[in-house]
């Protein structure tokens, strides 16, 4: 099938993503720092972190997605590989899809992995750890879906660092308020199928349309 | 009827006349200026077609 | 009748023939509004909770209306761009963008004057308030891309995509932020209080909300045409139009 043209973007941007291991610990680190500046921020108390707890996680990992969404088209644009990725002849659909789930691999995956800790760190209810995870495996993939839009709609504007913030907050904001909801259920003792499952459609919307609104939106970006 | 006594009445409105007519001015005025900004644009472009004219007599009517 | 549909696409034409209507639009704007104002501020009974303060509702509501159906055409117009490539959906949709962002605000500003009599704070994140917030996030982003290409025409193709992901988005916010706001707020003032509100309250709203439509689409006809202007300043008919008019003046 039109296979080879992902299988073959999909390990070359692995392969990159995991020589720069540097780059990888970005959106980790960024996360402790936050995580350890709240309750220097607010207060060591753990009611009280616990409550916000849900919340500010959630918070930490949008921003930290955010910062790394530049890894996925930049490098590739700056340097003019990335037209000679487009020229390929599979569907771009599968070759933008094939550099969404590597960054999403590289970003999102490790952050959901590691939110018990973080979770810990800020007083989170031990039966939080899981919904956590969860919401956060299935909404940072989103986030990098819906990233990828905005991030190949501002590829040639890289100086102006506001605007791929900007046009992304908006879309981020729906997935940011079903994740931290779906941990706040939990705490409290509902059943979180119902945000879960929100964030599970949402996923499954923006898996059929991001990476075809990327494409466009690259092949506008590439003309400058 | 009208819903006032008097002027004064109707400016004070038991309080409440700083909101209202704040909100009132201000949108008032951003709608103005919605007007205003396409309107002074096309001054400046027939001041700039009439100007390249002057410098073009040779231009056919 | 592909005539007609280039015709209609067709800048010169629609210059021409939207400036015969484009007078007695303002016209019907200007009575409209007017007498909204007059009746809304002045003969409208107050509100038994609220006052006076209530009398904001006839700015604030048609505003919001507006601000919303203006994103809808903005992303309407981008969409007819993208699939017919017609130059002028790529024109309306540049003008509808900071008109729509106007009355987004407007709404925003008048909602959180109300708000401060009403609920004693300016600002207060409940649903509609919030959900207009990232409305107008929506538009910022559609007009800073707007000008953020090299090319025009690129631009305005990357505005169109933003809008119209946007669209497939807007449901979803207002949904999501109103979920969230009955999660956190047990009982709510909403500020359309519409099935209670009396006849008398009702129909000065009707009329603004009208008055405000004849408005935008007036104000959005003038922006376009003086885009249509910009961009053919060069052609003979727009030279034409200007020098007669100063010769008109001599």
């Amino acid at each position: 099938m039109t296979n080879t043209g992902f299988v073959a973007i999909f390990r070359r941007d692995l392969l990159l993503a995991v020589r720069h291991r540097g780059d990888l610990s970005n959106p980790i680190i960024f996360f402790f720092i936050i995580i350890a500046l709240v309750p220097l921020g607010l207060t060591p108390e753990s009611s009280r972190l616990s409550e916000i707890a849900p919340g500010m996680l959630w918070i930490t990992a949008l921003l930290a997605s955010l910062l790394s969404l530049n890894s996925m088209f930049q490098d590739d644009y700056n340097d003019g590989a990335l037209e000679q990725i487009m020229i390929l002849p599979q569907p771009l659909y599968f070759i933008v899809l094939a550099k969404i789930i590597v960054h999403w691999l590289v970003t999102g995956l490790p952050l959901s992995l590691l939110a018990p800790v973080f979770g810990m760190m800020l007083s989170l209810p031990e039966y939080g750890y899981l919904p956590l995870m969860l919401s956060l495996l299935i909404g940072t993939a989103t986030l990098s879906l819906l990233g990828a839009i905005g991030s190949a709609l501002t590829l040639p504007l890289d100086k102006e660092g506001f605007l791929l913030p900007l046009i992304v907050m908006p879309f981020y904001m729906p997935i940011l308020i079903f994740g931290s909801s779906t941990v706040q259920f939990a705490i409290d003792g509902l059943s979180i199928l119902s945000p879960l499952a929100v964030m599970g459609s949402l996923f499954a919307l923006f898996l059929f349309v991001a990476p075809y609104v990327a494409a466009g939106a690259l092949r506008l970006s590439v003309q400058g | 009827m009208f819903q006032f006594g008097s002027l004064s009445d109707f400016i004070y409105m038991a309080g409440h006349g700083q909101y209202v007519w704040a909100a009132y001015f201000i949108s008032l005025s951003v709608m103005i200026l919605v007007l205003a900004e396409p309107f002074f644009r096309r001054k400046n472009i027939a001041k700039e077609i009439n100007k390249q004219r002057h410098y073009d007599p040779i231009k056919k009517l | 009748m592909w005539q007609w549909f280039h015709k209609l696409a067709s800048p010169r034409w629609f210059y021409q023939t939207s400036g015969k209507w484009l007078p007695w639009l303002f016209f019907l704007a200007v009575v409209f509004i007017s007498l909204g104002l007059v009746w809304g501020l002045g003969f409208a009974p107050q509100d038994a909770k609220q006052g006076n303060s209530f009398r904001i509702i006839y700015i604030h509501v048609p505003s919001s209306f507006l601000a919303l159906a203006g994103y809808y055409i903005m992303a309407t117009a981008g969409a007819i761009s993208i699939i017919w490539k017609i130059k002028l959906a790529d024109i309306v949709m540049m003008s509808a963008a900071p008109i729509g962002a106007s009355f987004t605000f407007i709404a925003l500003l008048t909602g959180a004057i109300w708000g401060k009599p009403t609920w004693g704070t300016y600002w207060i994140w409940d649903a509609r308030i919030t959900s207009m917030l990232i409305l107008l996030f929506l538009y910022f982003g559609v007009m800073v891309l707007q000008k953020a290409y090299s090319r025009q025409g690129l631009s305005n193709r990357a505005a169109a995509y933003l809008a119209l992901v946007g669209t497939v988005n807007i449901p979803i916010i207002y949904k999501s932020v109103d979920w969230w706001y009955t999660l956190h707020q047990p009982a709510t003032i909403k500020f359309t209080e519409a099935p209670s509100m009396h006849p008398d309250m009702f129909h000065p709203l009707l009329v603004m909300i009208a008055g405000f439509y004849l408005f935008y689409a007036a104000a959005l006809i003038f922006k376009i045409r003086v885009e249509i202007l910009h961009r053919e300043r060069r052609t003979s008919w727009v030279q034409d139009h200007f020098f007669s008019k100063k010769n008109k003046e001599l």
